[in-house]
C-alpha cells in the first residue's frame, strides 16, 4: 500500500513537464560551465565545481517548488486524495509514502545531477589540466547528497505548509522564505554576534535567534566551497550534519502528520 | 450496515459565519440494502458521504460501519467510493489507475489483473486502457473512477452523483453495474439527482432538505412516483423554489 503511494508520486514527478525544462536548464547550466572555464585561467577547477553544485542545488530547489508542492497541493485541490484515504489507508501512512514518493524524485534527479556534475568536472578537468588544480570528486558526490538532505527538509517543512496554507500559492511562498531565511541565519547570527552591542538592537537580535533556531540551518549542508577548495570533511562532520537532517525532517513530518490527522478533507 | 447516530456538521465560512451542512441526521442502511439519498443542491447528501468515509469528522454524533466507527480505517477495508465530480491521476493509463486502486486496498498482482480486466470490460474501456486519462472524455474518466473504486470487490459501495457526466450509454452501463451489485447482495449508498434510476434501483430512498432527513421510506411503499413525492417533501421543508 506505501509502494503504491510511493510509486504513484514518484511517477507523477517523472511525468510532470516541469521536470524536463528544469533538467534542460540544468544540463545548459553545465554545458555553460565547460564554455565558462575557457574564459579564466586559474582555479579552474574550482570555479567549475562551484558552478556545477550551484547548478545542482538550484535545480533540485526549483524541483521541490515547482513540481514537489504542486503534487500535494493538487492531490488536496483536486480530492484526487479521496481514492487512499476512502480505504483502510491510514492518514499518517499517506502522508509518510507521500513524502518519501517526493524524496525519491528528488534523489533521482540529484544522482542525474551528480553524473552530469561530474562528467563537466571530468571534460573541464581534460581540457584545462594545468589550470584545474585539486577537486576532490568525493566530496563532489557528498555535496550532492548533503543537496538531497536540504531538498528533503525543505519538501517535509513544505508538506508541514501545505496543511495549514490556504492555497498553492501560500505554501510555495512559506517554502520559498524557509528556504531564504535558513540560508542566511547563520551569516546573519555570526554578523550580529560580531557587532557592536549598541548598533543592534535586542529585538532584531531576538528574532535573528529565534529564527536561527526554528528554521533549518541549511548552510550546514552547503559543501560548495569545501569540494571546491579541496578542504578536508571529517566523517564524523559528515554524520552529525546528516544526524541534524534526520532529526529536523522527523519532527517537521510529525508535525505534518498530526495537523493531517485533524485535516477536514471538504 | 451503516448506522448514522444524530450526526449534526456545521461548516465555518468566513467571517465567522456558520452554515449548518447536517442537522441530527440518523439513519440506518442495512446490509445487502440499496439507499438512495436525495435532495436539492447543497442540502448535505455530499456532506453526509464524506463524514461515512472520515473525511470530514462530525461535530456531533457517531456514525458506523458494520459496526466499527468510521474513524477506524479497518472499517472502509471493503468500502469502495466514487466521490463527485471526481479527478483522477490523469498522468496514469485506466490501466495503471486501476493497479494503483487495487495495491492501495492490498489486492495481489493476479487479482488485479483479472478484475481491472473484467471491469474494463463491462464499462466499455478495455481499448481505452493503456492511454492516459487526460486524453478521457467526461464519461471515460467517469466510468473509469467507477472501476477503481470496484477494483477490491467491495462490500459497501458508495456512489456519489454515478450518472454524472455520462452520456445515455454510460449511463446504461453504470445502471446495470449498480444492478448486479445489488444483486449480488451489495449495500449501495447513493446521492443521485437522477430520479427515476434511483426510484428503479433502490430498495429505500431518504430525502434529505436544508441538512435534514425529512423523508425516508422504502421505494415499493411510496403512493405516487418519487419526483413528485420528492417536490412535496422539499416544499414542505421550506425550499422557496418549489414553492
Amino acid at each position: 500500500m506505501l509502494q503504491a503511494i510511493i510509486k504513484v508520486t514518484f511517477l507523477e514527478g517523472l511525468r510532470n513537464k516541469a521536470v524536463y525544462g528544469i533538467s534542460l536548464m540544468a544540463g545548459l547550466m553545465m554545458a555553460f560551465t565547460v564554455v565558462l572555464s575557457g574564459m579564466i585561467l586559474r582555479d579552474v577547477g574550482k570555479v567549475a565545481t562551484d558552478f556545477t553544485l550551484s547548478t545542482a542545488t538550484f535545480a533540485s530547489l526549483l524541483v521541490v517548488l515547482f513540481v514537489g508542492i504542486t503534487i500535494l497541493a493538487r492531490d488536496l485541490e483536486r480530492k484526487t486524495i479521496y481514492l487512499a484515504l476512502s480505504r483502510s489507508v491510514p492518514r499518517s501512512r499517506y502522508l509518510i509514502a507521500r513524502f518519501l514518493g517526493l524524496g525519491l524524485l528528488q534523489a533521482f534527479v540529484i544522482f542525474l545531477l551528480l553524473v552530469a556534475s561530474l562528467v563537466t568536472l571530468l571534460l573541464v578537468k581534460n581540457m584545462y589540466a594545468s589550470y584545474f588544480g585539486t577537486v576532490s570528486l568525493g566530496l563532489v558526490a557528498l555535496a550532492h547528497l548533503f543537496v538531497l538532505v536540504q531538498m528533503l527538509l525543505l519538501t517535509a517543512l513544505s508538506i508541514l505548509f501545505s496543511m495549514v496554507a490556504s492555497s498553492p500559492f501560500v505554501t510555495f511562498m512559506l517554502t520559498t522564505l524557509a528556504w531564504l531565511i535558513g540560508s542566511s541565519t547563520q551569516e546573519v547570527k555570526m554578523l550580529i554576534e560580531s557587532a557592536e552591542p549598541v548598533r543592534v538592537s535586542p529585538v532584531v537580535k531576538v528574532l535573528v535567534t529565534l529564527a536561527y533556531y526554528l528554521f533549518p540551518n541549511f548552510t550546514l549542508f552547503d559543501l560548495k566551497a569545501t569540494a571546491a577548495h579541496g578542504l578536508s570533511f571529517s566523517a564524523g562532520n559528515a554524520v552529525f550534519v546528516l544526524l541534524y537532517g534526520l532529526g529536523y525532517g522527523v519532527v517537521v513530518m510529525s508535525f505534518a502528520v498530526l495537523l493531517f490527522k485533524r485535516k477536514e478533507l471538504t | 450496515m451503516i448506522v448514522f447516530e444524530d450526526v449534526c456538521k456545521t461548516f465555518d465560512l468566513e467571517r465567522s459565519k456558520k452554515v449548518p451542512a447536517v442537522q441530527g441526521l440518523s439513519l440506518r442502511v442495512a446490509s445487502g440494502e440499496v439507499f438512495g439519498c436525495i435532495g436539492p443542491n447543497g442540502a448535505g447528501k455530499s456532506t453526509t458521504i464524506k463524514m461515512l468515509l472520515d473525511l470530514i469528522r462530525p461535530d456531533s454524533g457517531s456514525i458506523t460501519i458494520n459496526g466499527l466507527p468510521s474513524q477506524d480505517e479497518a472499517s472502509r477495508a471493503k468500502v469502495g467510493y466514487l466521490p463527485e465530480n471526481p479527478y483522477l491521476y490523469d498522468f496514469l493509463t485506466a490501466h495503471e489507475y486501476l493497479k494503483y486502486s487495487g495495491r492501495l486496498s492490498g489486492l495481489s498482482a493476479s487479482i488485479i489483473a483479472e478484475r481491472s480486466s473484467l471491469l474494463l470490460e463491462k464499462l466499455k474501456l478495455g481499448q481505452a486502457e493503456n492511454r492516459c486519462i487526460s486524453g478521457y472524455s467526461k464519461g471515460m474518466q467517469q466510468r473509469t473512477a467507477i472501476a477503481a473504486s470496484l477494483i477490491h470487490d467491495p462490500d459497501l459501495v458508495v456512489l456519489d452523483e454515478p450518472m454524472s457526466g455520462l452520456d445515455p450509454l454510460g449511463r446504461k452501463l453504470v445502471y446495470d453495474l449498480i444492478a448486479e451489485l445489488k444483486q449480488q447482495g451489495k449495500t449501495v449508498f447513493i446521492s443521485s439527482h437522477v430520479l427515476t434510476d434511483i426510484e428503479r434501483l433502490c430498495d429505500r430512498v431518504g430525502i434529505v432538505v436544508q441538512g435534514r432527513l425529512c423523508h425516508e421510506g422504502l421505494v415499493s411503499d411510496f403512493e405516487m412516483p418519487l419526483e413528485e413525492l420528492f417536490l412535496h417533501v422539499v416544499a414542505d421543508a421550506g425550499e422557496d423554489e418549489v414553492k
